[in-house]
Formats: structure tokens, C-alpha cells, sequence
């Protein structure tokens, strides 16, 4: 479980929060929010690298009073723009996600292989694409963690093709299933309502809404959020920019 | 470790020992200017050893130092005379030996030594600060500046070579050109073969926290890495080498580039492998080129050695900025 209580931060011009909110162990939260509403700064903060004023608890320790070590071992984050000049092969990098944690090669090898990534181990993260290389780093988060960890995301699936978007959400999925706690910024707003089990949305630095995606992710509170109309689409009413259904951008 | 790998290890074990080997015996007579290889004679016996081990303390630790440098700065370029680090430590030794000599007093090894490190810190955190773009050091802005400060400071030596008497002038300038020494100070020998072997075992170990430095800093952070602690070891430890390397030899261009990627190039850029490879590049480099100048003779004696590791490295580091600027940094 990740929880956050008055969370708040300045970042130059922008300020985040006060932000409560609370990211329950097995299930998957969305952060869902416009350009600039804080999404990355909130993930950020709640994994200890950037230090505000409230309390940030992973699995009811306070974050800021963890040492490094311990921090690592109970939380793991893949930032929005990963780096992608790592001379690195895919296996080192995957590993160093076990830098501060007992080495355990099966964790390695079983990340490896829930990305795909068996057949690139030797490679060099930085002659991958950028889909490759997004796989690689979502495989380092889920090998520095206990199955029962806390995975924090930041649009994980942006880079991604639909086939390894779902696939990313179908581990993403394993990991709550298995006890574990996934927070993750999410800007497709159908796969968030899709897979999510749980959703925060975020606009100018503060929490305007949290509880399940169905009741969070419709249209109505959808189009007061981004300011634009929404639909419901099909059985799952997946919410769909109304712009989108019938689009003409001449 | 792959076959390639240990074929790298290997290749740079062998090729340090033979440097070694080959300093010790090769002589060129000055008359006749003929070559031998022959063990030498008891009297020059005590002078190649301390020259090769001089040479071999002086080329890990600028070979050591730039691997810290180009790890804990993301940035392929960076190198002890890249980044007015070594000019800086021969400013600060040049000042000691000035004040010395102004006072009266004996400017004893440890003086040097900390002079060099005040030197070399004190230009490695005004490069840092000039090559700062939006919080994190540039890496072409970070040489740019690097190369402005070893110039300045290159400008204060030549100052100060001109204030001190005749005699004391052409010890300055041998000294400035880079040599390998024949008769080091043992306390200097000594502190840097120490400091390299202190330095290479940490580095060795952390090998792992080393590569969680070529990641992006909110990764490194959130695996524990501690980025900001090991990279002000990392600065720390690359100040005291260099310090130590220049007040032995005086400032050796390029050692400090062209060894950490003569042994990626061989052992990939895992620090596992790439930090001792980084230190038996850097001693094949200095000590080769120290055996390479007992037989060179172009009618003006023998090449100071800092000559030789400038005319390697100079075109190395063309090479290595072009690709730099091509933005292919993995594929170095």
C-alpha cells in the first residue's frame, strides 16, 4: 500500500498538493490528469526522490525515514522518459534493479522473460528502440521488487505497440494479483478504465478526485477534468475524446 | 565472462607485463645510437625499476581517474586534462614550489601533493560550475570549459616559471612537459601506488554503483544508488589520483581519456571489467610511451613523454568528440 498524507511540494512556479490519497496493495490505481497537472511530480515525490512537506507511508513505513537501501527494497519506480544512451546490455541493466537487494538471478530471468527480452539480454540498452528500452526498465523495476511489492509508473505503455501495451498490463495486472501495490500515470484514458482497478485524478497540482476507475473514469467527470466532451464507448463504456468519434480535423 | 571479455583481460594483462618488461630492458646507446635489450647493469637496475613502477603508479591512477570522471559526470569526454584537472594540480604544485622557493623553505612531497589537490579540485569544481546547463554539467559545454580553465591554468605555470631564477626554470619545464621520473620521491611514489590500490579495490567493489551512475538520477536514486554520494566519492578520489599523478610526473595529457576506452573497447562498459581494464590501459599507455622515448631520439635528447601520450591521445579524443557530437554514445 502506498498512502500519502498532506503531501505538498514547490517546484519553481508550481506547486503540488496538499495531496491525501492512498494507492491500495492488489489492485492497480491510475493517475489520471491534463498536461501539467503534477502527475509526475506526485509519482516522484511518493518514491523519495523529490522531498516535500506531509508524510509519504509504503507499507506503513514513513519514506523519508528509510535508508536507501530500504527504500529500494520496498519500492520501484520506471520514470517517464528513461534514460536511452545506457552502454549497458539489457541483463546488467535488469540487474542492477537488484543493486541494494539480495542478488536473485531467478527474479532477473523471470523479468526478462515477462518482457520479452530473453533474446536481447547480450544486446546494448542503447541499440534498442524505445519500446525495447522501456520493456527493459519496467523488467529492472519488476526485478527489484518482492512480488508483493510497490511498482510506481510513469505512462509505462506510452512507447509501447498495442500488442506490448497489453502485455505490460497483463504483468502490471500479475503483480496486484500477486499482493503487490501498482501505481501508474496513465493518458490512454480506455486502458485505464480497462485495467485499472482504482483511480486518482490530478489537475493543477492537486487531487480533485479518487475511488474506483468506473466511477472516476466516465464522462462526465472526464470532460470537467480535461475540459473537453467525452463518450462512453461499447459495453465497457470506455471513454473516448467525443472529438474522436466521428473525427474531422480539416 | 564471455569469451571476447576474457580475451580483452587477457590482451591488456599481457600487454602491461610486456611494457614492464620491455622499460626494463630496452637502451639505446647516445653515442652510437644503437639499440639493445639486455637486463641492465646493477647501477641503472634500481633506476628502470622505479622509472617502471613510477610509470605504472602514474598511468593506472590517470587511467582510474578518468573512468571516475566519465562515470560519475554521464559524459565519454571527460578526462583528467580534458576537464583542466591535471593543469590545475600542476598550478597547485608550481605555486608550492614557487612560495617554497620565495620562503626559503623546502617544499617537501606532501606539499606537492596538496597542492596538486587543491589545484586539481579547485579547477574541477570552477569547470563544473562554468559547464552547468539546466542543473547537470553539459558534456560539450563541460569541455569547452574544462579546456578554457587548463588553458588559464597552463598561463599561471608559464607565470610563474618566469618569476623563479634561471636554474630552477629548466626543472619547471621538464617537469610541466610530463616525465616519467627516475628517481621519484618515495613519498610520492609510494602515496600513489597506494591511493591507486586503495581507490581501484572501492572502485572494483562499487563496480555496480558505478553503472547505476549511467542511468538517469531518479532511477539511480530509487535503487539505491545514493547517485549524489558516490559521484562526490567519485570527484574526490579523481582529484586525489590526478593530484597525486601530476605532482609525480607533472600533467600527462590524454592518459586519462584514451585508457578508459581502449579497455571498453575490449571488456565492454560494465565497471566490473572496465575499471581494472582502465588501469592496465593506462599502464600500458605511459609505460609504452616511456619505453617507446628511450629509443626516440629527433637530435634534441629524448622526447619528454607527455609529447608522446599528446600525439596518441590528441587524434583519439578528435575521434571520440566527432562521435560524441553524433550523439552515439552507447556505441563507445
Amino acid at each position: 500500500m502506498l498512502h500519502c498524507d498532506q503531501l505538498t511540494l514547490r517546484l519553481g512556479a508550481f506547486t503540488l498538493g496538499p495531496v491525501c490519497a492512498e494507492a491500495q496493495r492488489g489492485a492497480i490505481t491510475a493517475l489520471v490528469g491534463p498536461n501539467a497537472s503534477g502527475k509526475t511530480t506526485l509519482l516522484r515525490a511518493l518514491c523519495g526522490v523529490l522531498h516535500g512537506h506531509g508524510t509519504v507511508c509504503a507499507d506503513g513505513q514513513v519514506v523519508a525515514d528509510c535508508t536507501a537501501k530500504e527504500r529500494a527494497g520496498m519500492l520501484a519506480f520506471v520514470p517517464q522518459r528513461v534514460q536511452g544512451d545506457v552502454p549497458l546490455t539489457v541483463e546488467a541493466l535488469v540487474s542492477l534493479g537488484r543493486l541494494r537487494r539480495p542478488n536473485a538471478s531467478e527474479r532477473i530471468q523471470a523479468a526478462m522473460a515477462a518482457l520479452g527480452l530473453e533474446a536481447l539480454r547480450a544486446r546494448p540498452v542503447g541499440q534498442l528502440s524505445v519500446g525495447q528500452r522501456q520493456r527493459v526498465h519496467i523488467a529492472r523495476a519488476l526485478a527489484q521488487i518482492e512480488p508483493d511489492g510497490i511498482l510506481v509508473l510513469d505512462e509505462p505503455t506510452a512507447p509501447l505497440d498495442p500488442d506490448w501495451a497489453h502485455r505490460v498490463w497483463v504483468v502490471l495486472h500479475g503483480v496486484a494479483e500477486a499482493g503487490g501495490t501498482v501505481l501508474s500515470s496513465v493518458h490512454d484514458l480506455a486502458a485505464a478504465r480497462a485495467v485499472a482497478d482504482d483511480a486518482w485524478l490530478l489537475r493543477d497540482g492537486l487531487l480533485v478526485g479518487s475511488g474506483s476507475a468506473t466511477s472516476m473514469l466516465e464522462p462526465a467527470g472526464l470532460e470537467s477534468l480535461f475540459g473537453t466532451a467525452f463518450v462512453a464507448l461499447g459495453d465497457n463504456a470506455l471513454p473516448m475524446p467525443a472529438w474522436m468519434d466521428g473525427a474531422d480535423v480539416s | 565472462m564471455s569469451r571476447q571479455r576474457l580475451c580483452g583481460v587477457g590482451l591488456l594483462l599481457l600487454g602491461a607485463v610486456a611494457v614492464l618488461v620491455l622499460r626494463l630492458l630496452v637502451d639505446r646507446d647516445p653515442l652510437s645510437g644503437d639499440i639493445s635489450l639486455a637486463w641492465p647493469e646493477p647501477a641503472w637496475r634500481g633506476l628502470r625499476l622505479h622509472a617502471a613502477l613510477a610509470g605504472a603508479a602514474l598511468g593506472g591512477a590517470l587511467a582510474l581517474s578518468g573512468t571516475l570522471l566519465q562515470a560519475s559526470l554521464r559524459n565519454v569526454l571527460a578526462a583528467p586534462s580534458l576537464l583542466g584537472v591535471a593543469s590545475g594540480a600542476g598550478l597547485g604544485v608550481m605555486a608550492v614550489l614557487y612560495v617554497a622557493h620565495v620562503s626559503g623553505m623546502h617544499a617537501s612531497s606532501g606539499m606537492w601533493t596538496l597542492g596538486a589537490f587543491i589545484g586539481a579540485m579547485g579547477a574541477l569544481l570552477l569547470v563544473l560550475q562554468l559547464g552547468r546547463r539546466d542543473g547537470w554539467p553539459d558534456a560539450v559545454t563541460t569541455i569547452l570549459a574544462g579546456v578554457i580553465v587548463a588553458t588559464m591554468a597552463s598561463a599561471g605555470m608559464v607565470l610563474l616559471q618566469g618569476l623563479v631564477p634561471e636554474g630552477l626554470r629548466g626543472r619547471f619545464l621538464a617537469w610541466a612537459m610530463g616525465t616519467v621520473p627516475e628517481l621519484p620521491e618515495p613519498g610520492l611514489l609510494w602515496s600513489t601506488v597506494a591511493l591507486l590500490g586503495v581507490a581501484g579495490i572501492v572502485a572494483f567493489l562499487g563496480a555496480a554503483r558505478l553503472d547505476a551512475l549511467l542511468l538517469s538520477e531518479d532511477t539511480a536514486i530509487t535503487i539505491g544508488a545514493q547517485p549524489e554520494r558516490v559521484r562526490t566519492l567519485c570527484l574526490l578520489a579523481a582529484g586525489l589520483l590526478t593530484a597525486c599523478a601530476v605532482a609525480l610526473a607533472g600533467p600527462l595529457a590524454f592518459v586519462g581519456l584514451v585508457a578508459p576506452h581502449m579497455a571498453r573497447r575490449l571488456l565492454g562498459s560494465g565497471h566490473r571489467l572496465l575499471v581494472p581494464g582502465s588501469v592496465l590501459a593506462g599502464i600500458v599507455l605511459v609505460v609504452g610511451a616511456d619505453a617507446l622515448r628511450q629509443v626516440l631520439d629527433l637530435g634534441a635528447g629524448r622526447l619528454p613523454v607527455g609529447v608522446l601520450t599528446t600525439l596518441i591521445g590528441g587524434p583519439a579524443f578528435l575521434v571520440l568528440l566527432r562521435r560524441a557530437m553524433r550523439g552515439s554514445h552507447a556505441a563507445l
